[in-house]
């Protein structure tokens, strides 16, 4: 069991974070379409890919360069197997700091270990800076999208929750009077802090050098001001060169938002030096977990992932249920991969792979080309080996057989509509051509995670004989 | 080569404006210095020590206080709008970050077209700096509903002073 699985998906959609996931993901769609107009799309796309599958194939030798280079420029390399090992050396180096309080960028690898809750244990207080982080924190949830944490809240939640911390009221509509209080409220804490701890997007392995991402400044503050800072990564962010990581840096920007730059980007090489009055220390902690055994398997590509959360916003499933019902860190197409991918064969976290139509959206929209449908069937049909369901395979092998002959095609449309239409639409007491929230035994089951629909009186290659005038 | 350059400035221009930024074109280093002390005027001002930025601020102040960030730039990207600028002896980071309005003097040469190419520049053959921070624009959020607003916890304000050559 491992802190990326959380509780198990509840696959319904989710009215009250609908509107704000539509808004979102209208706003990533004009994102997309700048994007095009800015870059030739599908020249870039090949080049991150090939960027992508350079670090991964490689990942063991690239993974060393970088230890070796960080070590030379007056940093400290910690391997970390599992999750709980990487929040173990993050305590041990908060404690020997001397630290009650830390504070944090937005980093999914932290939030994948369950850090903030490790520290807590550890009576340590980790403060998350990133303005969407930070209001999930504060009001005891987690985050539900990858890059927008709070992208599931309106406005009027958070005016209501930071009128509870602030003791006076705020209009929702004043967006800026928001973000004027959250800046306060964290500007002391930066300037207090003795630990600063942050993810890392590419990790270049000729250099040693970090480079991070980010919109608001956050980052910056959590990797200058602190005395300490301490970056976490997954070791599959390594990139081999310079030109690789600058072009991820693009890329990774026009894919979230369709801008050709993001707001902010460090390039940390090593601790502060001279007179610098940055940290003096620099700590990076590489995270397997999981990562190393999918090398060489059909998940490999999944690896590849920028982080970018395009897929989220494409995905029609996640938005109607958001990313809380889930119910893991990683939420969305890519998050129904690598969760089950990461957990093993463990059976846990292996329904997400569940929560797609398999559209491909995701596929299209992804900026390293990782083969997400793809990768969501071999995960159901290995959870199929590992939990045959015999009577389902049963009927739709029968199915499969019946109508792979036009005479048996034909024959069932015809009758079914007829014969079963009446039948269901009395047990369901459904609207006649309605979609059906539950079949009658024996398909019960079926149904517990999908609507069905009711077959058509005629059937359509009647219809369109017809139409043709056949 | 000014003239062969002017596209790429104007690229850099629009990139910059489309991220909230402002572009100054000057002749010369004097002229950049004296567009920023117009624009500084009476404001407290915490500053990087290159000298290029002597003698523009009346009142100097520490960064947790002052209401302007004076820094010069290493190196800008036309295709982003962004400026890169390094850290370290007498370029503070506190004073490239925490006041709410930031002034960077940037040099017509060292505009170059991609981050890749600025990063070449800025690295060479060396371990390079230890801190390099690009910034297109300045810091923002659409945490919020997605309505997009400048000025989190980095400058929410960034002109850009570019003199020739």
């Amino acid at each position: 069991m491992s802190g990326r699985v959380i509780e198990p998906p509840d696959p319904r959609p989710d009215p009250a974070v609908r509107a704000n996931l539509h808004r979102a993901a209208a706003s990533w769609e004009a994102g997309r379409a700048r994007a095009h107009e800015l870059v030739d799309w599908e020249t870039w796309r090949d080049r991150a890919q090939a960027i992508r599958a350079d670090a991964v194939a490689n990942l063991p030798e690239l993974v060393d360069r970088l230890e070796q280079r960080v070590i030379e420029v007056g940093g400290h390399v910690h391997r970390a197997a599992t999750a709980a090992q990487a929040n173990a050396v993050v305590t041990e180096i908060c404690a020997a700091a001397g630290a009650s309080m830390v504070v944090k960028g937005k980093s999914m690898t932290t939030e994948e270990t369950g850090l903030g809750e490790a520290l807590a244990a550890a009576e340590i207080t980790a403060i998350e800076t990133d303005l969407g982080e930070y209001v999930v924190q504060q009001l005891g949830q987690r985050p539900s999208h990858i890059l927008a944490p709070a992208v599931h809240l309106s406005a009027a939640q958070i005016a209501e929750l930071f009128g509870r911390l602030a003791g006076h009221s705020f209009d929702p509509d004043d967006t800026r009077a928001l973000v004027a209080y959250a800046r306060g409220a964290l500007r002391e804490r930066f300037l207090e802090a003795q630990v600063g701890i942050t993810g890392v997007n590419f990790a270049v392995a000729e250099s040693g050098t970090l480079a991070i991402v980010e919109s608001e400044g956050n980052v910056r503050l959590c990797s200058s001001l602190p005395r300490v800072h301490i970056a976490v990564m997954g070791i599959e962010k390594v990139v081999r060169d310079w030109a690789g990581a600058a072009h991820l840096v693009g890329m990774v920007s026009l894919a979230a938002h369709g801008k050709p730059a993001p707001a902010s980007t460090s390039f940390v090489t090593g601790p502060a030096r001279g007179g610098d009055d940055g940290p003096g220390e620099l700590h990076l902690v590489l995270l397997d977990d999981g990562r190393s055994a999918l090398r060489g398997t059909e998940l490999e590509s999944a690896l590849h992932c920028i982080r970018c959360g395009a897929c989220l916003y494409a995905c029609p499933v996640y938005r109607q249920m958001g990313g809380h019902r889930y119910g893991s860190v990683y939420t969305g197409p890519i998050g129904a991969v690598i969760t089950p991918a990461l957990e093993g064969s463990g059976a846990e976290g292996s329904k997400l792979a569940e929560l797609s139509s398999l559209c491909g959206a995701c596929v299209e929209a992804c900026p390293v080309k990782i083969p997400l449908d793809d990768q969501l069937v071999a995960l159901r049909a290995a959870a199929r080996e590992r939990d045959p369901r015999r009577a389902e395979a049963a009927v739709f092998g029968a199915w499969s057989r019946l109508w792979s002959r036009p005479g048996g095609y034909r024959a069932s449309a015809a009758t079914s509509g007829r014969a079963l239409g009446p039948l269901w639409r009395r047990a369901l007491r459904a609207e006649p051509h309605g979609w059906a929230p539950r079949a009658p035994f024996p398909f019960a089951g079926w149904t517990a995670e999908r609507d069905v629909r009711l077959p058509a009186a005629r059937p359509f290659h009647r219809r369109w004989r017809e139409r043709r005038g056949g | 080569m000014v003239e062969h350059d002017q596209p790429q400035v104007e690229l850099f221009r629009e990139r910059l404006e489309q991220v909230d930024g402002r572009l100054l074109e000057t002749e010369s280093l004097a002229a950049a210095r004296a567009a920023a002390r117009a624009l500084v005027g009476e404001a407290t001002v915490a500053r990087w020590a290159d000298h290029e930025l002597d003698e523009i601020a009346l009142i100097e102040a520490p960064a947790a206080e002052a209401e302007y960030s004076l820094i010069r730039a290493d190196v800008a990207v036309a295709a982003s709008g962004a400026i890169g600028f390094a850290h370290g002896t007498g370029r503070g980071r506190a004073a490239g970050i925490l006041p709410p309005r930031q002034i960077a003097l940037l040099a017509q040469g060292d505009l170059v077209a991609t981050l890749e190419q600025a990063l070449a520049r800025l690295y060479g053959s060396g371990p390079g700096p230890s801190n390099v921070v690009f910034v297109a624009g300045p810091s923002r959020t659409s945490d919020i509903e997605q309505r997009s607003i400048r000025g989190v916890h980095a400058p929410r304000e960034l002109d850009v002073i570019m003199f020739r050559p």
